[in-house]
């Protein structure tokens, strides 16, 4: 602790570099492996994206393959499946940008008005185990209850209605991609606002108590303010999805029948770029897409920060 | 790279017990036959499904062959030029016959999940008496499986004679077989290429035909790992043939696969020659019959090396839109949430407007290119 007072203090500033690196030390030390992990896996692989420039020929290699400049930025425009894929992108990013946050601090709110500390941590357990499952089991959990000769529609057999194949319906597919992922995270995502109610003081809510405040006002006045910083945060790191929604999931997920809601970006550059062996093709795309989501991050930082500097990064 | 070769094959097979207890007694020849007799299943056993279909990428790719057309490009060998297999009269006929199997419950209805083959390969025998089989010969793997899981003791399956359809516009038989459909191949260069000779050493003897259960003289399934016929290979001994290594749900290649990491070859009929069939002799029988009656068994060989990257660019992308609006419409019609005649001409427009014909004419001029 006396080592970042120090630092943060700049009354060392007229040492050496190399004097305060080493008082510091450990602190490199610890950030030396994360430093590193972001080095080798995301820094070094963006030589990458000078594929989507060029014709990428495997045997070529990246550097001796031809320069075409935006040859397939303009293929991409010029894609007849642009638009609807574009469309469908976007709708799933933003009903999933919709549904993300907000959840978790009711489910908070709500675990956090319970007295009884038992229930709590059972509920809050229960909850919270979908996180910890693979995406692929559950998505294969999500098909194979609602598959036709699944439970829920044995239940709506016995209700004495039709059968419905959800997987196979374009209608039913952003409500199974939106609830599949409810079921996994919000239980995950509820801990980090419990965590901050649990620090707030309870002075404050004897306070409002006195002043005659409910139960609901408390939650109102004292809780969800001490929540919102932390919400404006998950909403600037959380907007660069609208632009990419789970590709892994979306896979797991759709069939040709739901392609025409179902169908983004990222599957269809691993359909066209993977599978077809158009490598730059996919780069370009892939790349369009990152651009677009840095703009959308950026920008929105900037408006929470107009509105509150004390909520953007 | 050089590749050592390891061929499979598709066939059809049927439960010979259950036809039997059915009362079955003509195996099915054409494709309407096979509908009716799929019926009387369904009658005697109400709860199970007859058959399982593959994924509709699956039906597109190597069940149009049956029904005498092919896949979205593919080669027709009566008139030598390229065509687009899904929006030929014979892909109509074949998805309303799908369809209509599929509304009478004749075939599993979850088959559009990417995990229902395999979980229709678990019940194999077992649980529910799946009776038709549109499987590659190591599918085998999960019928011997299937005694040690509990299947009954006459549980017996046996391979059907390709089944014809009427004026095949594809130009081949139609049947169930475009001869040897996958393989396996191992690089020389492998660290693996000594197990992996081992291994197809093994598959290729009398021992090894046997284990595999395709029966040593009327091609029948009635060997298993338990039975006289089919020796089983002493326990650890190799390890990758131990029947407890086996994960019967998943088809032998890839259990191959995954213990050793052979490069699966998809199609595989570049290395298909002669020799691989003769070398094999009780389970290629058929097939070399096959072969003799008509050389055009074989899948088509793109001419890419006559293209332009720049054409090729075109190629991958038409065809990737084209395909992927086949397998809608296919899948759409199948499970019947599209009607086939309704959205027949809006579905060959589409494909046309992608431009289907473009690329046709560019194979063609590709192909004759390659002849000179």
């Amino acid at each position: 602790m006396r080592v970042i007072w120090k630092l943060k203090t700049g009354e060392n500033k007229k040492q050496k570099l190399t004097i305060r690196i080493y008082k510091a030390r450990y602190l490199y030390i610890m950030l030396l492996l994360p430093f590193l992990y972001y080095v080798i896996f995301h820094y070094i692989p963006m030589y990458g994206i000078t594929m989507a420039f060029k014709d990428y020929n495997p045997v070529k290699g990246i550097l001796g393959s031809k320069w075409v400049g935006f040859k397939h930025f303009i293929a991409f425009f010029n894609d007849p499946r642009m638009p609807e894929l574009f469309k469908n992108t976007l709708t799933i990013g933003i009903v999933s940008y919709l549904f993300s946050g907000w959840p978790n601090i009711i489910l908070a709110l709500l675990l956090n008005e319970l007295n009884n500390g038992f229930f709590r941590k059972t509920v809050l357990t229960i909850l919270n185990i979908p996180y910890y499952l693979s995406l692929v089991i559950v998505c294969g959990i999500a098909v194979n209850l609602l598959s036709p000769d699944g439970l829920v529609n044995i239940l709506i057999e016995r209700l004495g209605m039709e059968r419905i194949f959800f997987i196979a319906r374009p209608e039913w597919f952003i409500f199974i991609y939106i609830t599949t992922g409810l079921w996994q995270s919000t239980g995950f995502g509820a801990l980090i606002y419990l965590a901050i109610l649990s620090s707030v003081s309870p002075e404050l809510y004897d306070s409002a108590s006195i002043e005659g405040a409910g139960r609901f006002q408390k939650m109102w006045y004292v809780s969800i303010p001490h929540v919102i910083p932390m919400f404006a945060l998950s909403l600037i790191l959380n907007i660069g999805s609208i632009l990419g929604p789970s590709f892994e999931k979306i896979l797991l997920l759709y069939t040709p029948s739901t392609y025409e809601v179902a169908d983004v970006l990222s599957t269809y550059i691993y359909r066209r770029g993977l599978n077809g062996g158009e490598f730059s093709y996919g780069s370009a795309i892939g790349f369009f897409n990152s651009v677009l989501s840095l703009i959308l991050i950026l920008s929105t930082n900037f408006i929470v920060k107009r509105i509150n500097k004390d909520f953007g990064i | 790279m050089d590749l050592y070769h390891f061929p499979t094959l598709n066939m059809i097979s049927y439960r010979k017990d259950l036809f039997d207890k059915a009362g079955i007694a003509n195996i099915p020849r054409t494709w309407e036959e096979l509908y009716e007799v799929m019926m009387v299943l369904k009658d005697a056993y109400p709860e199970s499904y007859p058959t399982y279909f593959p994924l509709v990428a699956d039906i597109i790719n190597t069940w149009s062959y049956m029904f005498g057309t092919g896949p979205t490009v593919y080669l027709n060998e009566k008139t030598g030029k390229w065509t687009c297999g899904p929006i030929e009269e014979n892909s109509k006929k074949m998805i309303k016959w799908l369809a209509q199997c599929y509304k009478d419950k004749l075939t599993t209805q979850d088959f559009i999940k990417p995990d229902a083959q395999k979980q229709s390969r678990q019940k194999l025998g077992v649980e529910e008496p799946i009776s038709i089989l549109f499987e590659n010969t190591w599918a085998s793997a999960y019928k011997t499986t299937a005694i040690e899981r509990g299947a009954p003791s006459d549980f017996e399956y046996q391979y059907m004679d390709p089944l014809t359809w009427e004026n095949g516009e594809g130009g081949k038989l139609t049947m169930w077989c475009p001869v040897i459909g996958s393989g396996w191949a191992v690089s020389l260069n492998s660290k693996k290429k000594d197990a992996a000779f081992k291994l197809f050493d093994f598959l290729y003897s009398q021992e090894g035909t046997a284990w595999a259960s395709f029966g040593p003289a009327d091609l029948g399934i009635t060997t298993s790992v338990k039975s006289e016929n089919g020796v089983p290979p002493k326990p650890g001994e190799p390890f990758w043939l131990s029947p407890k290594w086996l994960d019967p749900s998943i088809p032998f290649t890839e259990n191959v696969y995954n213990a050793t990491g052979f490069l699966q070859i998809f199609p595989a009929c570049r290395w298909q020659d002669n020799t691989d069939i003769d070398a094999y002799p009780e389970v290629y029988a058929i097939t070399k019959k096959m072969l003799d009656a008509n050389k055009s068994y074989s899948y088509f060989e793109l001419p890419s090396s006559a293209l332009t990257t720049e054409q090729f660019e075109r190629f991958n992308a038409v065809f990737t839109n084209a395909n992927d609006t086949a397998m809608v419409f296919f899948e759409k019609c199948i499970i019947g949430s599209a009607n086939v005649d309704e959205g027949w001409d809006k579905f060959v427009s589409d494909m046309k407007k992608f431009g289907i014909d473009e690329i046709l004419k560019m194979l063609d001029e590709a192909s004759s290119k390659l002849a000179k």
